[in-house]
């Protein structure tokens, strides 16, 4: 069968099996939705009432069940119970602080992973590498809530470099360097060791002893063939970016997906959860299909190996 | 025997695994020997001036209850060492049960285990920790659960992918036919060819499960106060940041050292046992 | 040429005036609020002080109320109570506007309660604050008569209260329960313009306002052009912020800040004492150690309130002693002389009562720990001190910090020894809620007396103390209950609940709103 559509047909039910164990495991959450959504203030059976009402919570499980599964296809997911807003609605009203913060942590996470990458793996086991790959090392090692909370010291309350609640892309520095360090040092490692395993291939020794200078070996053979594992990690990174989210949002206390999830776990409102896991789940399993297929694109061999398998 | 001290010898020849090893030595003894170390109890309020900065009597200065700081983190040596290393174990036992077993029945148990660990994957591992949490509630012995729970997929497909390689060598075949039981073969003859694989991505996953764990923590829903759990001391150091940066910047560096002394370690064993598997062959 | 001199300056006088009021006129306020999940901004739907903090300057009530509490005329005029205080005649203002333009009349005031006892509405706050409703009669277009059921003593305080705003019935037609709380539309001296979720909400002034109370300094619109609140929830982001510049009054603001801008000047404070219960533990009566009410009676004496509340609020919130705040109507004196720090006494009871000291500096009785789970919803830093404080008289206190989920798992399972609380109230008729025997949670039906604590005796009281005909009966009735509850130790107040705001100096007019928990925006102004 096709590479591509075998791939294809394998993530659709894993989609859904991942759904079910979100609508399972939600449901035997225990606790009253009712009472999460009055917060700590008395109120009467009355308004007790009320709010169940509101919930519609009378409907039998596998009604439920039905209903999640089909209107989960269809991207509709319900009301939140806290506030009785589509959950839909809210999602789109939290995404673009996350997908800025995403984009300037792995705009980070490239471009010093790759330039460290580089410097290291050009020239291994010289100072400059060792040096380049304790930073590296640093940089998986540093957890992000503790790195956020000091570069707000730092620059933020101490320094006064950059604005604390401001808008805009200043105020993105902080958070996305926060989000990208592991990111980076990630990338700086395995930008290195594949570096020095393309510049130990047959070919690019050839290409050296007919005089090619070094620069151009690195940039025009090397590193085009050396980038496709760090490329690979582009997929695993969306699990480490809901990570970041979730962490330096509440550090810079920024909006987003990350902390519109953390409240709904720690609320248990179950709508709400229910949507971001299946978003999330999604965006994730279709985003590795994708690094799949550009890997099968770039490097057919691997489409012919995995066959194998 | 002769190939395992050779192993010994690369890795114990290296300058970052020395220094990995000597700073998780003593952070292992402080935490063994808290009680002699820490100058003071770590849960007696006010021990000192309350937010009082490192000095000769407090060395890392004390907190808003006048808890000794230095004596709170030697303490909570115990804990956030303890606890990377047990979820860790937990996922990497329970990955290497699954992981061995599916491959080793192979036919549909295989194809089947293998999508479970699929579903599996489809779930980010941060989400599926909180996941957890949210289903089995708040606390530090949940959070080790959740994250041990949370590594299994991982750990599952790597092991099963090794198993795999060591069930066509010549001799399982050979201990099929002798009519050697199935559980003997998985422990005695595959489990020990895989072991050191098992060990490398147990080290190289022991610095991200101390991490996930200290982050659960700072965001409240694992170690409860007084613990001095470094993530939860982060968390409580957080709102007297600005008059008190010791209570959030020590806690974080041990934590840091720790983790990096971990990731050394793991770095050197994978090169020095030369496991391919490994993800990130790092090299200081 | 004097003439044309004359008419110069004029010009140039009128224009520079011109030019002063626009600048006076125009301020643009950032507020920094603390919680950034806002729900919903109608106040008959809403329970959260955090909600109400915008709402009180969106909307006006029938009776103003200043920060003291006193009353004075809002949307009506003057009122009157019946003889058998079941109905209160409003004579209403008939030069009011809504935001959209809706005329402000009876039919509006009827529109609004009716609307409250509405289940489809789903009020968390306002249907419990109106009390025994019965109806409203629209006398004539400026003449609304409230009827309740039974006397209801609390009723004039009621009608101060935010949730009992008045609202555009116009717009409720129009948008719907839903859509109301998501863009209101009232009377007040702010009108909605914008929310973008978890970051900020836009208010701009109402130009027409021209009924302010009288207690206000200014009159006619708010100089306050623009008023933007922005949803900023960790502590030491809204003061860098507010330090910054980048915002001009931020609320919750740590006492430690408060000491350090009292002392430097660099920017104004005012703290508020918020009336209602104070920050207080329940004890539980029907499990665990506490069931012995000389265990309760020592847990009490181990703790130094007062020095526990000025370690943690640098002198800018009071101990607590009673089970209102002494901001609260008819709070009692006597409370205060209850249950003083004394771990010796406290000792002294323990051991009394059986509880001998081991080895590991935790009492024993019969094999039995002196141990007390205490899950921590609020203020950890406070749970932590209190776990401290008993450790040293031989309780072994486990705190968990919990969400309000798993608060919630535990009270329905009665799985707990002791829980904090605190609320917002106008009126001592709150206690009726944690104090009242039919408020006792059973599983599924999640109530407030946490104490578990049952006596026909203090129901009674409860029940009276609510129909009180005069002032003086239910100052008494309410002396009695405050008394009741402190001899039997059930309820631990630790302090009041202090609302500390610190704010740019060049403003002047910050003022709390009754309860002196939200702010009134309306006479902030330049100095």
């Amino acid at each position: 069968m096709n590479f591509f559509l075998k791939k294809l047909l394998i993530v659709v039910p894993t989609l859904y099996i991942a759904w079910t164990v979100v609508f399972v495991t939600l449901n035997i959450i225990p606790g009253d939705p009712v009472n999460l959504m009055l917060g700590g203030r008395p109120a009467s059976d009355e308004v007790r009432e009320n709010v169940r009402k509101n919930l519609g919570l009378d409907k039998p499980v596998i009604e439920r069940y039905g209903s999640f599964l089909i209107n989960a296809t269809k991207g509709d997911l319900g009301k939140s119970y806290l506030t009785r807003q589509p959950v839909t609605k809210m999602i789109k009203e939290n995404m673009w602080p996350t997908i800025e913060l995403s984009i300037g942590g792995l705009i980070f996470g490239v471009f010093f992973g790759v330039l460290f990458g580089v410097f290291a793996g050009t020239k291994p086991n010289s100072i400059r590498d060792t040096i380049s790959m304790i930073i590296a090392l640093c940089g998986i090692s540093l957890p992000s809530f503790w790195i956020g909370m000091m570069l707000i010291y730092i620059f933020g309350t101490t320094l006064g470099w950059v604005p604390i609640v401001g808008d805009g892309f200043v105020s993105l520095i902080l958070p996305s360097i926060s989000v990208g360090l592991f990111f980076a040092g990630g990338m700086a490692r395995l930008t290195r060791s594949s570096l020095v395993d393309v510049l130990n291939q047959d070919y690019i020794r050839t290409a050296r002893s007919k005089g090619i200078s070094k620069y151009n070996i690195i940039l025009k053979h090397s590193l085009r063939n050396a980038m496709i594992p760090p490329v690979t990690l582009l997929g695993i990174q969306f699990g480490l970016l809901i990570t970041g989210a979730v962490i330096t949002e509440e550090v810079f206390a920024r909006p987003g997906l990350g902390q519109l999830l953390l409240q709904a776990i720690l609320a248990k409102d179950i709508p709400l959860v229910q949507a971001l896991v299946v978003y999330m789940t999604a965006v994730y399993i279709f985003l590795n299909l994708i690094v799949d297929f550009t890997y099968g694109i770039i490097d057919p061999r691997i489409r012919l190996e995995r066959k194998n398998q | 025997m002769e190939k395992f001290k050779i192993i010994l010898k690369r890795f114990l020849l290296n300058k970052g695994s020395a220094f990995g090893g000597v700073f998780l030595i003593l952070i292992v003894f402080g935490a063994i020997f808290a009680p002699i170390i820490a100058p003071y109890d770590w849960n007696a309020v006010d021990t000192g001036p309350r937010l009082s900065p490192p000095s000769w009597d407090f060395l890392f200065g004390t907190d808003i209850h006048g808890r000794d700081v230095f004596s709170r983190i030697i303490y909570g040596a115990r804990y956030s060492l303890s606890v990377g290393v047990i979820s860790v174990l937990f996922g990497i036992i329970s990955g290497s049960i699954f992981g061995v077993t599916i491959a080793y029945i192979g036919g549909r148990v295989d194809i089947i285990g293998s999508r479970i660990i699929d579903v599996m994957f489809g779930f980010p591992s941060f989400l599926l920790s909180l996941l957890v949490v949210a289903i089995i509630g708040v606390g530090l012995w949940n959070v080790v659960f959740a994250v041990g729970l949370a590594s299994i997929p991982h750990f599952a497909r790597i092991i099963r992918s090794a198993a795999l390689q060591v069930k066509e060598q010549p001799y399982i075949e050979a201990c099929v036919s002798l009519g050697y039981g199935n559980i003997r073969i998985m422990l005695n003859h595959i489990l020990p060819n895989i072991f050191p694989i098992i060990i490398v991505i147990a080290t190289l996953d022991l610095g991200g499960a101390i991490i996930s764990i200290a982050s659960l923590s700072f965001l409240g829903l694992g170690a409860q106060p007084p613990e001095p759990e470094w993530g939860a001391m982060l968390s409580s150091g957080r709102e007297y940041m600005r008059y008190a940066p010791w209570t959030m910047i020590y806690p974080g560096l041990f934590l840091f050292l720790t983790v990096m002394s971990v990731n050394l370690l793991g770095d050197r064993l994978s090169i020095a046992l030369d496991a391919r598997q490994s993800i990130g062959k790092g090299k200081v | 040429m004097k003439k044309i001199f004359k008419t110069i300056f004029g010009i140039s006088t009128l224009f520079f005036s011109l030019s002063f009021f626009s600048m006076a006129n125009a301020l643009d306020i950032v507020f920094a609020e603390d919680r950034p999940d806002l729900r919903t901004l109608d106040p008959r739907i809403t329970q959260s002080r955090h909600e109400e903090m915008l709402i009180v300057n969106i909307f006006d009530q029938l009776i103003a109320a200043d920060s003291e509490g006193n009353h004075y005329p809002g949307l009506a005029k003057s009122w009157e109570v019946s003889g058998d205080g079941l109905e209160y005649t409003f004579n209403l203002r008939n030069d009011v506007t809504f935001h959209d333009g809706t005329k402000f009349n009876a039919a509006a005031v009827k529109a609004t309660f009716d609307s409250i006892v509405d289940p489809e509405t789903g009020s968390q706050g306002a249907v419990d604050i109106l009390g025994p409703y019965k109806e409203t009669v629209v006398v004539d277009d400026y003449t609304a008569k409230v009827v309740f059921e039974r006397r209801y003593g609390s009723a004039l305080t009621a009608f101060t209260e935010t949730e009992l705003s008045i609202v555009s019935p116009t717009a409720l037609s129009e948008l719907g329960n839903e859509g109301f709380g998501m863009a209101p539309v009232g009377t007040g001296p702010f009108m909605f313009k914008n929310w973008e979720a978890n970051k900020k909400v836009e208010l701009v002034r109402n130009p027409d306002y021209n009924w302010a109370p009288e207690y206000m300094d200014g009159s006619g619109p708010s100089q306050v052009a623009n008023l933007t609140y922005r949803l900023i929830k960790d502590t030491s982001t809204r003061v860098a912020a507010l330090e910054a510049g980048e915002i001009d009054i931020a609320e919750l603001v740590p006492p430690l800040d408060m000491n350090r801008f009292d002392g430097s000047g660099e920017l104004s404070t005012i703290a508020g004492t918020v009336s209602g219960l104070p920050y207080a533990a329940f004890l539980n009566t029907t499990v665990g150690v506490f069931q012995d009410i000389n265990v309760r009676k020592a847990f009490f004496h181990s703790l130094d309130r007062v020095k526990m509340t000025s370690d943690l609020f640098f002198g800018y919130a009071d101990a607590a002693f009673g089970p209102i705040s002494s901001s609260t109507p008819s709070y009692w004196k006597g409370n205060e002389d209850y249950y003083g720090y004394n771990p010796d006494g406290a000792v002294a009871l323990l051991e009394e009562a059986g509880w001998k000291m081991g080895s590991d500096g935790v009492r024993e009785k019969n094999g039995e720990k002196l141990t007390v789970f205490f899950p921590c919803l609020l203020e950890p830093d406070t749970c932590v001190a209190i776990q401290g404080y008993a450790n040293k008289v031989g309780f072994d206190v486990n705190v968990e910090v919990v969400m309000k989920a798993r608060q919630d798992e535990l009270i329905f399972a009665n799985g707990y020894d002791m829980l904090v609380i605190r609320w917002v109230s106008l009126d001592p008729g709150v206690l009726i809620i944690p104090f009242h025997s039919r408020n006792i949670p059973q599983p599924g039906k999640f109530k407030f007396n946490w104490a578990r604590y049952a006596n026909p005796e203090l129901d009674q009281l409860l029940e009276d103390a609510e129909s009180a005909e005069t002032q003086e009966t239910k100052d008494d009735l309410y002396m009695q209950i405050q008394k009741h509850i402190m001899d039997q130790a059930i309820f631990l107040a630790i302090h009041d609940q202090v609302q500390t705001v610190a704010y740019n100096p060049e403003l002047e007019g910050v003022r709390f709103a009754n309860g002196n928990w939200q702010l009134r925006m309306y006479d902030v102004r330049k100095k």
